[in-house]
């Protein structure tokens, strides 16, 4: 990397750092109301009600890569949905195609059991990985037949999908089932728009855990991102004028 | 019959039998479907085998390299272990090493291969684009950015809404965002519709060549 | 005590590789620094170590993957939902094991198989088709909102500017210029949006502030 772009990086990730110490509010900000967020919760009575396990995909989101924190917010997501599902007679699924990120899975479904002082009642067959197989269909074609064979409630899809996401979310409004998904992928995210009830686009997931867990510092959190995103829009549009200036100046 | 015919009569099945999911969600369907997920997960271990554990077993060629690879094996065990209730305390630890890890990759990745390049990429579009196309572009990347804004105000009647500057922007940004997912989606369409034409193709050949006895 | 222990020591095993591979990522091979390059260089070294550390026990993972897809499938054959999720289980384990053996045994029957997989995979990709157009006529039933008939115009622009007619040339034009323009312009500012939370969230975890996950000891 050249020097001076090394050097801005390193600026970028001390001011970030500065922006996160700083930013230590008690009472969070209000926060534009996000319908997926709102409905998450309802799901788990659903599956209380149907006696129909809530699943979770988690996708190609994968740890120990450029994927590490998409992969830890859609874990948080996918705590805050299943911890009311727990005392459900059918237990959460939360499945994978990410051998990485098994533990991770397994870690959040005992940590949601463990929150409601159920531990016992986890199952070690809750956890799944599927392998991704060819342009990850294998994945989304075993998620089409597990809505049949366990008897799903309702899909939360948060994490890495491509366009086999449509598989999923067809077969899913097939059967009726309630879905909220998410993509870090671009085509991912259009699938999610225009077949899931719920989508969240762009970095909402990431913003989940505030609206989710109502935690002042997760609150923090997005508006550390929101200063960010100001402060970026100030760059683009002081970098524009200057490059104007210098076309018309020359 | 000999082993391409195989090959070629079992392909012709499959592929019927994923097809029969457009009639409704089957029986036949489910079969081809574990069938794939079966094969699926033994050809991602032959080729993690091939391709990544046994090259490594095979260049350890210093005692630092085998130390090294114990380490690695030690993590993973601990992590295998990760649903036993009474080890969580280690296999915590396990995979602390892969997000510590993974979140500074994942930081360094987010501003070296997005941040700076597509923010330099916006700025100098004024050169690239056109005078006209750059302002344009830049208000479409500064308004998206707007769209997605989390925090907003509270009305007294304790409606959560966005300002009415914010509010604007974000309609603005709304419209570049949902144009440019929606041509991904018509993107997506034509792209799978190339695939299905080949499918289509590959059965007609399929059975043109039963009938005409080839 | 002893559990908050644990799980402070997790959050310091974070903290440290963190702090430690992003550091050692930053300052790469200190050139950046003039003469005080060689006194940080060595973390770029450390960094690279535990890259290559996580890369090699990710790919280890993979026998956690598949104890995990065996056991889960044999338990479901003995205790599953229905006759039909045993019956799919126990078709997933065979053809496993099958495709395990071949591949020990046979090249040819490893080709079979190979095939088989391949055939199966395009037909569930010409299947993705069907969805995709379901998910359109799925969006136009769902009520008008400015989003959606945006979504639903962006993609009617390019399907129907990719319609091979000499009378179209000139839509095909503006979907250049749409592609080139607004819509470089949105994937750029979702793309954009996505890093910077990346950035942040990522930043708040190496420093231990988000600690949302592996605390299992602490709430036992």
């Amino acid at each position: 990397m050249a020097p001076d772009l090394q050097i801005i990086t390193i600026l970028i990730v001390l001011f970030t750092f500065a922006a996160t110490l700083i930013i230590r509010r008690r009472r969070p900000l209000p926060m534009r109301p996000i319908s997926a967020f709102e409905v998450l919760p309802d799901l788990a009575n659903e599956s209380i009600e149907a006696s129909r396990p809530l699943h979770i995909g988690l996708g190609g989101a994968s740890l120990g890569d450029e994927n590490t924190i998409l992969t830890l917010v859609a874990a948080e997501a996918a705590y805050y949905a299943i911890q009311p599902a727990t005392v459900s007679d059918a237990p959460p699924i939360v499945t994978t195609s990410e051998t990485s990120t098994l533990p991770l899975a397994v870690d959040t479904l005992r940590r949601a059991y463990a929150s409601r002082g159920m531990i016992d009642a986890y199952r070690g067959t809750s956890a799944r990985w599927y392998p991704a197989g060819p342009r990850a269909l294998a994945y989304s074609g075993a998620l089409t037949t597990l809505a049949g064979d366990d008897q799903l409630s309702s899909h939360v899809l948060v994490g890495q999908y491509g366009v086999e996401l449509a598989l999923v979310l067809a077969s899913a409004s097939r059967r009726g089932l309630t879905t909220i998904a998410s993509s870090s992928t671009l085509t991912g995210q259009a699938v999610a728009y225009a077949m899931a009830d719920h989508a969240l686009i762009g970095d909402e997931l990431y913003g989940g855990a505030a609206y989710l867990g109502k935690l002042p510092h997760l609150a923090n959190r997005n508006l550390t991102i929101d200063l960010m995103r100001w402060f970026l829009i100030v760059i683009l549009l002081f970098l524009m004028a200057y490059n104007l200036a210098q076309q018309y100046g020359s | 019959m000999d082993l391409s015919q195989v090959s070629a009569v079992l392909g012709f099945v499959f592929t019927l039998l994923i097809f029969s999911y457009l009639l409704g969600d089957n029986v036949l369907y489910r079969l081809a479907i574990s069938v794939f997920v079966g094969l699926a997960a033994a050809f991602t271990a032959i080729v993690t085998l091939q391709s990544v554990i046994l090259p490594l077993l095979q260049h350890i060629t210093a005692y630092n390299e085998a130390a090294f690879l114990l380490i690695a094996a030690l993590l993973a065990v601990l992590l295998l272990f990760k649903p036993l209730r009474g080890a969580s305390g280690l296999t915590n630890l396990a995979l602390a090493v892969l997000i510590g890890v993974g979140a500074a990759v994942a930081v360094y990745g987010a501003i070296t291969g997005t941040l700076i390049p597509l923010t330099l990429a916006t700025a100098e579009s004024t050169n690239t684009e056109g005078i006209i196309e750059g302002i344009i572009i830049v208000l479409g990347v500064v308004s998206s950015l707007v769209y997605f804004q989390y925090t907003a105000r509270r009305r007294p009647d304790g409606v959560v809404v966005r300002g009415p500057i914010t509010r604007t922007i974000s309609v603005v940004g709304e419209t570049f965002v949902m144009l440019t997912l929606g041509a991904i989606y018509g993107a997506a369409i034509l792209s799978s519709l190339i695939v299905l034409v080949d499918r289509l193709d590959f059965i007609v050949d399929f059975i043109a060549n039963i009938v005409g006895g080839g | 005590m002893r559990i908050r222990l644990g799980f402070a020591l997790y959050t310091t095993v974070v903290v440290v590789f963190g702090v430690l591979t992003l550091a050692g990522l930053l300052v790469g091979d200190g050139s950046a620094f003039g003469d005080t390059g060689a006194l940080v260089a060595p973390l770029n070294t450390i960094s690279n170590l535990f890259i290559r550390l996580v890369v090699v026990v990710i790919a280890l993972t993979l026998v956690i993957g598949i104890f995990n897809l065996l056991s889960v499938h044999a338990v479901r054959l003995v205790r599953g939902p229905g006759t039909g999720a045993r019956l799919n289980s126990l078709i997933l384990l065979v053809s496993f094991i099958v495709a395990l053996v071949a591949y020990q045994f046979s090249s040819d029957y490893n080709l079979i198989l190979e095939n088989v997989q391949v055939q199966i995979e395009l037909a569930l990709a010409a299947l993705i088709c069907f969805a995709l157009v379901y998910g359109a006529f799925r969006l136009l039933r769902r009520g008008v909102t400015w989003g959606g008939l945006v979504f639903l115009a962006g993609m009617l622009i390019i399907l129907i500017g990719a319609l091979p007619l000499s009378q179209l040339e000139p839509l095909q034009q503006v979907t250049d210029w749409l592609t080139r323009v607004p819509l470089s312009a949105g994937a750029r500012g979702i793309l954009l949006g996505i890093a910077l939370a990346t950035l942040v969230t990522g930043v708040r975890v190496i420093i231990g502030q988000d600690r949302t996950y592996g605390n299992q000891s602490s709430v036992e």
